[in-house]
């Protein structure tokens, strides 16, 4: 009988010496890229902490972590022995790697072949500044002593309560990722401003927590007095005091934006502010935290700005804002979630649907705060979360498993490109010696004489016959499709993808789309309010753009959520289940599949008219399968069918690189093991959607 | 007499060479409590398949309350008014048990597209959801109604299976093995929750079953298939009495036994 038997409990653990010898080899291969040298240049807290030192940290300590959690019943003694093997074995493996680049006597035979490779011996990078002759005592010796010292360090912080310890990643990880993008950020808001709102919504907090007997009107009102109280101390501060712009607490000009409102506004702004501190107290556990992380995050910025750069104070105060932000809640959360339990259930959706108000109207004024860059982001990850939406009706919801969405896109974004500028199509057949030069025409002489064409169309005339286009041409590849399952759909699937691409670069489409070089410049959209006495707005910047790719996510959110709760959506989700039993519960499958096509498709064509105009141009090269591997990629670690899983899994998978650019190359490394341990964890989606709770709340509590 | 529920003439089904089903009629009154049975690989679940539209028969026709259905997709003999479920039970499993049932609603139900985006079909859904409930009532799953349907114990997932085809109001009920895995006393309880389908829903049964003791309690018309082929009808004594229905089951009684450890679920083409 051969059963598998466990070895005798001693002092090395099982685990030890595997783990730490994979990630030394990772960590060899890092070293070689260069990694370290690399990231030297990028400082996260000007002058004391560059990013090489938090590589450091992360390579030893991730392994050293995983060698000890499993031990978090062992005794103190053994923990700290096999945490610091790992960690100074890890460390003597690049202490050995650091003595060997030291005593070559040129790098460039090593360079030659890890092209990226950096020297990291004469800088002392790894080293503590000691070279030359330091460099092996106490140079390479601290460096060993450093990673037994995480190794140990985490063998005594395993035990600490799971609160402290992710309180303290986040925090850092938090802290990393301002000091790296420190330059975009400085600007989102002055710190007076971040003060003045926090404790306006403290305030409200604070009195509609506290006040006696407090229903949710009584709350409401405290919220509210409190913000007026507020407001009413601003007024006093702008008008004769520290907040005036000669005055104590004077903030950057360039930044300062509530300040420098008129009175009323912002006295309605602070009222607003204040209302929601105290609607906060009845929100739901996670919009709680949320709510106090968002206020922290303000502060966060406005310490960012007061200093103008990362430095050590600031880092400090950052740390403290966060780890305090995410733990102080949690000491407020208990008495929170109980009054949210105990609401009765018409206020609650009242409240709710208040606080989901609040979370429109923060995302409504984000961008004036946020600056170009961050918007620009904020952008492509809407347009992610639209085409998310829109794939969940193919996959998540009729079970489709389509590999070509770009298709679809693509034709949204064609048709509407091809419709506001200069083609045949808009301007029809006019003689070759009025167009010359534009290649637009060349197709229209002598093929259908006398064409007139339908007029250059503005950008909204044209989204909606995009989409019309988009959601045709879908169910038109639908078609031939029609009884294919599985895997053979999402190969065909796949072909519709590239012959997509590949007709988009073809030289017959040239003059009508213009082949590699596609089709710029398209207008921007343009908001034209002059008939009504009104202005007219300018949609041609990532701040404006914004606003329409907001309305799309809400109206994506909106067909959806409806669709989902209604006889088609359980149709789909039944045919994603069973096709047979669906059919013989009277499912028509063809209309069904048909309509998913077209649906999933409009959503596709309705982003891909949003792209073009925020381009300004497209072409062919945007058009890859890429995008629908991203889209695909997103939903499911999102978690397929469920709408928060596409928002958190586009801002994973699309804002996360954008975010990470500071780590260059690198950055796709991070974000495919992000990806791996994501799927590893969390199999079934990072937020999987609910089971409907339909049946009366009785009967679905009773058995 | 009262009106014949469902008529098959002279109807054959092959597979390549295989005769499945070979020139079988029968007749179903309204009302009627019908079973059809015999040994493995006889064909019955061959015939419901081409009844309920998964297959198309070569020859013969199909006549439901009158009119031909044969040809007819699975959805469209659905919306007429045949529910069936299944030998190896095939519920949505990551639905709710309520939901299984609304989407067993489906033909009765008139929501689009356009409805469900206005919010105009609020006041359907609400009649569905309150019917759905009586239904869960009525199997004996009241309570359940927002587990998803793979939580549910096996008994328990028959029932809802039942239920998800009654949901659309059919005239005429398809049972595949409805005891299927069950224990003596679950069986008891579904012969008696067969009656009350007819007695109470006024529904017609039509029903395959290996369990005699079920067959032979709950049927006014047994049929027993053979090889493809009928080799007997009539009443539950005339049958078992049938010189050619006992030297049916006595060659195989064998493969009668061993079908109680045979619950692999085949594809209905092996199955035949």
């Amino acid at each position: 009988m051969a059963i598998p038997r466990k070895p005798a409990p001693g002092w090395l653990s099982q685990h030890t010496l595997p783990t730490t010898f994979y990630a030394a080899v990772v960590l060899v291969i890092l070293t070689l890229t260069g990694m370290f040298g690399n990231f030297a240049e990028k400082d996260v807290i000007t002058g004391r902490l560059a990013l090489h030192l938090v590589a450091l940290v992360l390579v030893l300590g991730v392994p050293a972590w995983f060698v000890v959690r499993p031990l978090v019943a062992a005794p103190a003694a053994q923990r700290l022995l096999n945490g610091a093997l790992c960690g100074g074995l890890l460390a003597l493996v690049l202490a050995t790697m650091v003595f060997i680049e030291a005593s070559l006597e040129s790098i460039e035979g090593l360079v030659f072949v890890f092209q990226n490779y950096r020297p990291l011996s004469p800088a002392g990078l790894l080293t503590y500044g000691f070279s030359g002759d330091g460099l092996v005592f106490p140079g390479l010796l601290l460096l060993i002593l450093t990673g037994a010292g995480i190794g140990a360090l985490l063998a005594l912080a395993v035990r600490l309560p799971g609160a402290v310890l992710s309180t303290a990643v986040i925090s850092a990880a938090l802290l990393v990722v301002f000091g790296l993008m420190a330059l975009q950020i400085r600007a989102v808001i002055s710190l007076p401003e971040a003060l003045v709102l926090l404790l306006t919504l403290s305030g409200g907090y604070g009195v509609a927590r506290w006040l006696p007997a407090g229903g949710v009107w009584r709350r409401a009102a405290g919220g509210a007095a409190a913000g007026l109280v507020a407001g009413g101390l601003v007024l006093l501060l702008v008008n004769g005091g520290a907040l005036a712009p000669d005055g104590l607490l004077a903030a950057d000009a360039a930044v300062t934006r509530l300040l420098l409102l008129p009175e009323l506004p912002r006295l309605m702004v602070l009222v607003l502010v204040g209302l929601a501190g105290a609607l906060l107290t009845l929100a739901a556990p996670a919009l709680h935290q949320a709510g106090w992380l968002l206020a922290g995050g303000l502060v966060a910025f406005g310490v960012l700005n007061a200093s103008g750069r990362m430095n050590d104070v600031t880092a400090l105060l950052t740390l403290l804002i966060f780890a305090g932000t995410l733990l102080l809640p949690r000491w407020l959360l208990p008495a929170a979630a109980a009054d949210h339990a105990a609401l009765p259930p018409a206020q609650r959706v009242t409240v709710n649907r208040c606080i989901w108000l609040g979370g429109l109207a923060v995302l409504l004024v984000a961008p004036v705060f946020l600056g170009q860059y961050i918007t620009n982001v904020l952008d492509l990850v809407m347009l992610y979360i639209i085409m998310g939406i829109g794939l969940n009706i193919m996959v998540g919801y009729a079970g489709l498993l389509d590999l070509g969405y770009v298709a679809s896109f693509a034709i949204g974004a064609y048709a509407c490109a091809l419709l506001t500028t200069p083609s045949v199509i808009t301007l029809g057949c006019v003689d070759t010696a009025t167009v010359a030069g534009l290649r637009h025409y060349e197709m229209c002489v002598g093929a259908i004489a006398g064409w007139p064409g339908i007029g250059i169309l503005t950008f909204w005339q044209a989204l909606p016959l995009a989409i019309l286009a988009s959601a045709c041409a879908g169910m038109l590849l639908g078609i031939p499709v029609l009884r294919l399952r599985g895997d053979y759909f999402a190969i065909v699937t796949l072909g519709f993808g590239e012959i997509t691409r590949v007709i988009t670069r073809a030289s017959i489409t040239e003059p009508l789309l213009g082949s590699a070089q596609g089709i710029s410049p398209i207008p921007f959209p343009v908001i034209n309010l002059s008939a009504v006495g009104g202005p007219v707005i300018n949609l041609d910047s990532a701040q404006t753009v914004y606003y329409i790719y907001v309305g799309g996510v809400l109206l994506a959110i909106f067909v959806l959520t409806r669709l989902a709760g209604s006889r088609i959506g359980r149709a789909w989700r039944a045919m994603r289940a069973d096709e047979d039993a669906a059919e013989a519960m009277g499912v028509n499958l063809v209309r069904m599949r048909l309509l998913a096509f077209a649906l999933s498709a409009a959503f596709a064509g309705m982003s891909g008219a949003f792209f073009g105009a925020q381009l300004r141009g497209i072409f062919p090269d945007s058009f890859t399968i890429l995008v629908s591997i991203n889209v695909l990629s997103l939903i499911i670690i999102g978690g397929l069918g469920s709408i928060p899983g596409v928002i958190v899994g586009a801002l994973m998978l699309v804002g996360l690189p954008e975010a990470l650019r500071e780590l260059q190359d690198y950055r796709l490394l991070a974000f495919g093991v992000l990806l791996v341990v994501a799927m590893l964890l969390r199999p079934q989606g990072l937020i999987p959607p609910a089971p409907r709770q339909l049946a009366t709340p009785p009967a679905g509590g009773a058995a | 007499m009262s009106e014949t529920m469902l008529a098959v003439r002279r109807m054959t089904k092959r597979f390549g060479g295989l005769m499945a089903v070979r020139q079988v009629t029968l007749e179903i009154p309204q009302g009627a409590i019908a079973s059809l049975i015999g040994p493995n690989g006889a064909g019955k679940t061959t015939f419901f398949n081409c009844v309920t539209g998964f297959y198309t028969p070569e020859e013969g026709d199909i006549l439901f309350r009158g009119a031909s259905i044969k040809g007819l997709r699975a959805d469209q003999i659905a919306w007429r008014g045949i529910a069936r479920t299944f030998q190896n039970i095939r519920l949505f499993g990551e639905m709710t048990a309520l939901e299984n049932i609304l989407v067993g609603m489906h033909p009765r139900l008139k929501g689009g597209v356009l409805a469900a985006l206005t919010g105009l079909h609020g006041g359907e859904e609400r009649r569905a959801i309150a019917r759905a409930m009586e239904l869960l009532e009525f199997v004996g799953l009241a309570g359940y109604g927002d587990y998803p349907a793979v939580n549910l114990s096996y008994g328990l997932q028959r029932r809802l299976e039942i239920a998800r085809a009654l949901a659309s109001n059919p005239a005429l009920l398809l049972l595949d093995e409805p005891t299927a895995g069950m224990n003596p006393g679950e069986t008891d309880e579904m012969m008696v929750f067969i009656r009350r389908l007819r007695d109470e829903l006024a529904l017609t049964v039509f029903l395959i079953e290996h369990d005699m003791k079920l067959v032979m309690g709950v049927s006014d018309q047994v049929s027993v298939m053979d090889y493809g082929q009928k080799i007997s009808e009539g009443t539950p004594a005339a049958v078992q009495s049938d010189p050619a229905v006992i030297e049916a089951y006595l060659g195989t009684v064998s493969h009668t036994m061993m079908e109680e450890f045979d619950e692999t679920p085949l594809p209905p083409e092996a199955r035949g």
